[in-house]
């Protein structure tokens, strides 16, 4: 398949109507809503950069995903800020049980933990988080079933 | 768990980010290369705290005057140039066996006086940690390792101050020395000892020091010492504990987030790759005299943005009680000479899969932590009391890490399955 290319005045129509989406996913990754929100901005300059590398195999969208997810990843690489899935509550504190749920959601293998975040913070479906992390679907499928059984499963024994 | 469940669970612990699109900034961004600094994430930063749309605990968090804001570091070099201590400083790393990275910038934070001469509080930067030195320093040259603090915890651990290293009532005669990291925000230190007022310490270029001799004591005197930082600011004072190893609180395992137990147990952990005698690392003689039969050594890095360094070593000694194959660990801090710091243990230990070593401060708002972990281990999380996870990094079988000490955590190993390995409090 020839290369594409990509829109930039798609790529900002994506930009400004999911930014919320892209900026609450890689502050989950990150762990951090300042740095969630630069990771976004850097990764957006990058698709600018390499729009014409885009080949069109998937959804421009999933492309966008893939990099704001990879750039997220490489913020974590090299700032050391590792992958703390919960950030704040609304009231900037958080109660015993979101703290385990958050230990919960942080304890997942990679996979499992951004499906996750694709599927509940950015609602995708299982279509689109698959093009956005380069797997089949039945592999969300998969992970998202194994997220959801690791999770019940370690709250459980945190109750017990 | 249903969907619905966890969807609402997740929702409310990670609300909406909002926030104003920023495509001017995008675009800048996409005529750089490469990715962008710092200094414009905290303008883009400022703006949104300027427009009021990042949420309330962060904003409150950059406001108060906790340590995520230290303007004399900023750029190489923090404090005042100290060409002399540069020299210095350059011909000590240049000597020892580890190094900080060539170039590194030494700056002048304060100077002080403590018994009778004249000291400086250095600072610089390696990778992503702030270190201090005292020079000449107060504890033997041979064992004075650079005290640092990463920048990755400064700013949770949510008090304008935090102490990198000192001393409590030791010496003879005996003294305290504190000194440490302050906010933008601190103007004045006031150090309490059992609420009465020990001294009050020297504050510039985002540091601080106290140094003072201890204070008579009455024979009844409980030999714990509860000292408190009363740190003031323009808007008020805060008093913040200094987390003395003796009197640091922590919750029970089952208080904590994440794991209680472990779920799967090692039949015969180990280090494969070093028992294998693969070439990982760099080649290292083993000079010291235990193990008496060393199979083999390296030394390693085992947190890539640090230049702390580790040594490793396979052997056996039939002089020990327990016979057997043992791992031993030796610290290399640049600057040093030779290692300040040994440890052993039974290959058997490491069936548990991990083998910890923990340098504590006596005082202190970080404690180093270094170790070796089975070949099992594909993961450590540390698990703070208010949520924070903190991942650590494991490299050829070996970790270094810091943790904040004035929040209870724990430590949960994982393999590759994630199932738990270990998981134990730490203190």
């Amino acid at each position: 398949m020839g290369v594409k290319g990509a829109d930039p005045a798609e790529i900002e129509a994506i930009y400004r109507a999911r930014l919320a989406d892209f900026r609450r996913v890689a502050a989950a990754i990150v762990g951090d809503v300042e740095r969630g929100s630069d990771v976004v901005q850097e990764a957006f300059g990058k698709a600018l950069r390499r729009r014409k590398t885009y080949r069109g195999a998937s959804a421009l969208e999933a492309w966008l995903w893939r990099l704001v997810i990879n750039q997220a990843k490489d913020e974590l690489r090299t700032a050391r800020r590792g992958p703390v899935p919960v950030l704040l509550s609304a009231n900037g504190s958080t109660t015993h049980e979101d703290a385990r749920l958050a230990a919960a959601v942080a304890a997942l293998p990679e996979r499992q933990r951004l499906a996750v975040f694709l599927r509940y913070y950015a609602d995708l479906d299982y279509a689109a988080i698959a093009d956005a992390l380069g797997v089949k679907g039945g592999t969300v499928a998969a992970a998202l079933s194994a997220a959801r059984e690791n999770l019940r499963r370690t709250l459980e024994e945190a109750v017990r | 768990m249903t969907d619905t469940a966890l969807q609402t669970a997740l929702a409310r612990l990670a609300p909406g980010v909002d926030g104003a699109p920023a495509w001017d900034d995008v675009v800048r961004r996409a005529g750089r290369n490469p990715r962008v600094g710092w200094k414009l994430a905290a303008v883009v930063a400022a703006a949104l705290l300027g427009s009021g749309i990042v949420a309330g605990a962060l904003a409150e968090g950059v406001l108060n005057g906790s340590l995520d804001r230290l303007s004399s570091w900023v750029g190489g070099q923090p404090g005042e140039p100290a060409p002399e201590q540069q020299a210095a400083f350059d011909e000590e790393n240049a000597a020892s066996f580890a190094h900080f990275p060539s170039g590194t910038r030494v700056g002048r934070l304060l100077s002080f006086e403590f018994a009778g001469r004249s000291h400086d509080l250095l600072g610089f930067r390696d990778h992503a940690n702030l270190c201090v030195r005292v020079v000449p320093p107060l504890v033997p040259a041979t064992t004075a390792a650079p005290e640092c603090a990463p920048q990755s915890l400064l700013a949770r651990v949510g008090e304008p101050v935090a102490i990198v290293g000192g001393r409590v009532r030791q010496g003879v005669p005996a003294a305290t020395v504190l000194y440490g990291l302050a906010a933008d925000s601190v103007e004045r230190i006031d150090v309490l000892e059992q609420g009465a007022l020990l001294g009050t310490a020297t504050v510039a270029n985002n540091a601080f020091v106290l140094a003072t001799p201890d204070r008579p004591r009455g024979e009844d005197e409980p030999p714990d010492t509860n000292i408190v930082l009363r740190v003031h600011s323009p808007n008020g004072s805060v008093e913040v504990p200094a987390p003395a190893f003796w009197s640091r609180h922590h919750l029970e395992l089952e208080e904590l987030p994440g794991p209680v137990r472990a779920d799967r147990t090692l039949q015969s952990g180990s280090v494969g790759w070093l028992e294998h005698r693969e070439p990982r690392g760099q080649p290292f003689t083993w000079p010291y005299d235990a193990p008496d039969r060393v199979l083999y050594s390296r030394v390693l890095t085992p947190d890539p943005t640090s230049s702390f360094r580790l040594a490793l070593a396979y052997g056996e000694d039939p002089d020990w009680k327990e016979h057997g194959r043992w791992y031993c660990v030796a610290w290399f801090w640049p600057l040093l000479p030779d290692s300040p710091s040994r440890g052993c243990g039974r290959v058997d230990i490491v069936n548990t899969g991990l083998m910890l070593e923990g340098t504590s401060p006596v005082v202190g708002t970080f404690t180093h932590y270094v170790g070796v972990a089975a070949d099992e281990v594909a993961r450590i999380v540390i698990f703070y009391e208010d949520g924070y996870v903190q991942p650590v990094s494991v490299n050829d079988n070996v970790f270094s890490f810091y943790v904040a000490t004035n929040k209870s955590s724990k430590l949960a190993a994982y393999d590759d399955e994630g199932h738990v390995l270990r998981v134990f409090s730490l203190r």
